[in-house]
């Protein structure tokens, strides 16, 4: 791939990762500085005032988000959070086609000696790059707010990596379909208005199938539901599997098997958006 | 031919952008291509950047498809888009060196000298704080330094001053004189019948007619008011010569060919008010799109 692409792609988004990365180091170590002044039974008594709808929208026990590491964990699905990877991903993602498109600039750029594929990859591979360096730095956040207090149960950094890696994979994937959707459309907007549609759409979607009893197999359909940072902190023992068997021989996915069902999904996505772009007609700049 | 279309067609549904396309043009051959908007000029151009995937036929450049092996053609082709947009993030200096750095025949150096000497920019600014006629020249100026035996230029001096329109034609010629092709679209008449070689009339998305320029220099049209009645014309001159006679006595000559052959039996012609004036381009343009 071509030099001077990648870093035309990196020199594009640098501010906005920078602005992300610093606030997604702040949302983190301020949770681990919050989580602090809060002891466990505390936050127990607290927890048992509130009906059970409420926990079955948790998705780990009240026990579990009273603990000190069940406390931090929950920053790493906090809606700032959220807020952050998808704005990096979706910008990204719909700048890659038809945010060059709409400001006629893929026109001179697709001129020079230079593929299509690595046009589109090189814009890819910084957004993916980006998304591992947010989740570095959420981790980084937690690591190093935990150096600076003092919990009543200690835990030790190395339990949030999974958390971290599972943000990583949600960004890749929605990253992965913006791309997608850019590839085929040629104004930013209308990709930004797709992918928030179907962003709500799959949030609701866990929403009612959480909440319904009848409609849990709704769940499937939302990409929200391989996205779950907090048990993979709170169930240490099997936070680095792909699979588990349970008692009653039912086998449940592991955190491994969501990463890769979300990051699968997102290059599977970014293959799309390879066939897509590199097949379709290029509009005049408009 | 080192550039070369056969039969090229583009439809978009039910509308047809470019028509049975066929045409060639020879290594060192500078081409302009004219016709109103929505002839089909930049349409072809696009195709022969393979941007467009052709509905039928084939376009070719030294050899290779324009749609299946772009990033070959890409490599002898310098190009110019008809709305030539930069990146607004960058400043003027950035986009030199992007443009010169992300393939290896790029010349930075020449790209600064056409930019600054040249065309008077500052590229200490940012792109996006020029005005249109800035950003144009920064444009030609990155297309230009780039040393590609074929040059593509889609209304390359749109939004220039009269002064800048000439360096363009210049620059153009000075293409020219080191070998390179050039094709280029342009509404400006006088433009293309100025450095070109051959001119291509595009009407509805067809090719309807080539004009080898040098060729239109010999022709010329002869007007004048006839004060006696006119003479059979000579058989030598039968089917060289175009004679037309209005009511009120107005007679045109047009002639394709040398004027000197001609003089003598004009002489002998009941004239009066006699003009003689060169074809032109815009004549022969004028045939074929007149309001």
């Amino acid at each position: 791939m071509n030099q001077a692409l990648w870093k035309k792609s990196f020199l594009e988004s640098r501010w906005l990762l920078l602005g992300c990365c610093v606030l997604m180091f702040a949302v983190h170590w301020l949770r681990v500085w919050v989580s602090s002044f809060f002891s466990t039974s505390d936050l127990e008594s607290m927890f048992s005032f509130m009906p059970e709808l409420v926990e079955n929208l948790m998705p780990v026990s009240f026990s579990q988000v009273a603990s000190s590491a069940g406390r931090i964990a929950v920053a790493y699905d906090d809606p700032i959070v959220l807020l952050l990877v998808t704005v990096w991903a979706i910008s990204r993602g719909s700048d890659a086609v038809s945010g060059e498109l709409n400001r006629g600039t893929m026109e001179m750029v697709l001129a020079q000696p230079v593929t299509r594929l690595g046009v589109l990859w090189s814009q890819g591979a910084v957004t993916i790059g980006g998304a591992a360096t947010l989740a570095t730095i959420a981790w980084l956040g937690t690591t190093l707010g935990l150096t600076c207090v003092t919990l009543e149960d200690p835990v030790s950094p190395r339990i949030f990596i999974p958390a971290a890696l599972n943000l990583f994979a949600m960004t890749v994937f929605i990253a992965g379909l913006t791309t997608m959707v850019s590839a085929g459309t040629n104004y930013r907007s209308r990709t930004i208005g797709i992918v928030g549609g179907f962003y709500a759409v799959s949030m609701i979607v866990k929403i009612v199938g959480r909440l319904a009893p009848g409609w849990k197999w709704l769940t499937y359909g939302s990409f929200f539901t391989p996205f779950e940072p907090q048990p993979m902190v709170s169930n240490v023992a099997t936070a680095w599997t792909l699979w588990t068997t349970k008692t009653n021989g039912s086998i449940q996915l592991g955190p491994l098997a969501y990463d890769s069902i979300l990051i699968g999904l997102g290059l599977a996505c970014y293959l799309a958006a390879t066939a897509i772009f590199c097949n379709r007609d290029l509009p005049a700049p408009l | 031919m080192y550039v070369e279309t056969s039969s090229l067609t583009k439809r978009y549904g039910g509308f047809t952008a470019l028509n049975d396309f066929s045409f060639g043009v020879a290594r060192g051959e500078v081409v302009g291509l004219l016709g109103p908007n929505g002839a089909g000029k930049t349409t072809l151009l696009r195709m022969l950047m393979g941007y467009l995937r052709p509905s039928a036929g084939r376009a070719s450049i030294d050899g290779l498809d324009c749609y299946r092996e772009s990033l070959g053609v890409h490599r002898r082709v310098s190009y110019l888009p008809g709305e030539a947009r930069l990146f607004r993030h960058m400043r003027g200096i950035d986009t030199v060196d992007f443009f010169t750095s992300v393939r290896r025949d790029g010349s930075r150096q020449r790209a600064i000298a056409l930019a600054t000497d040249r065309f008077g920019l500052d590229l200490s600014r940012g792109v996006s704080t020029m005005s249109t006629g800035m950003r144009q020249k920064l444009a030609l100026a990155v297309t230009l330094a780039v040393d590609t035996p074929l040059v593509i230029l889609d209304e390359p001096t749109s939004n220039l001053d009269p002064t800048v329109r000439a360096d363009v034609a210049a620059l153009v010629l000075e293409a020219k004189a080191v070998g390179r092709t050039v094709i280029f679209s342009s509404h400006v008449i006088s433009e293309v019948e100025q450095v070109c070689d051959r001119a291509v009339i595009l009407r509805h998305g067809q090719l309807v007619h080539t004009q080898v320029i040098a060729d239109l220099r010999k022709k010329h049209r002869i007007r004048a008011q006839l004060t006696g009645p006119l003479p059979s014309v000579p058989e030598s001159f039968n089917g060289h010569v175009l004679v037309a006679t209005d009511s009120a006595g107005a007679l045109t000559i047009e002639t394709p060919g040398e004027l000197s052959g001609l003089l003598g039996w004009l002489a002998t012609l009941p004239l009066a008010e006699v003009r003689i004036e060169p074809l032109g381009l815009r004549a022969l343009y004028d045939q074929y799109h007149t309001v």
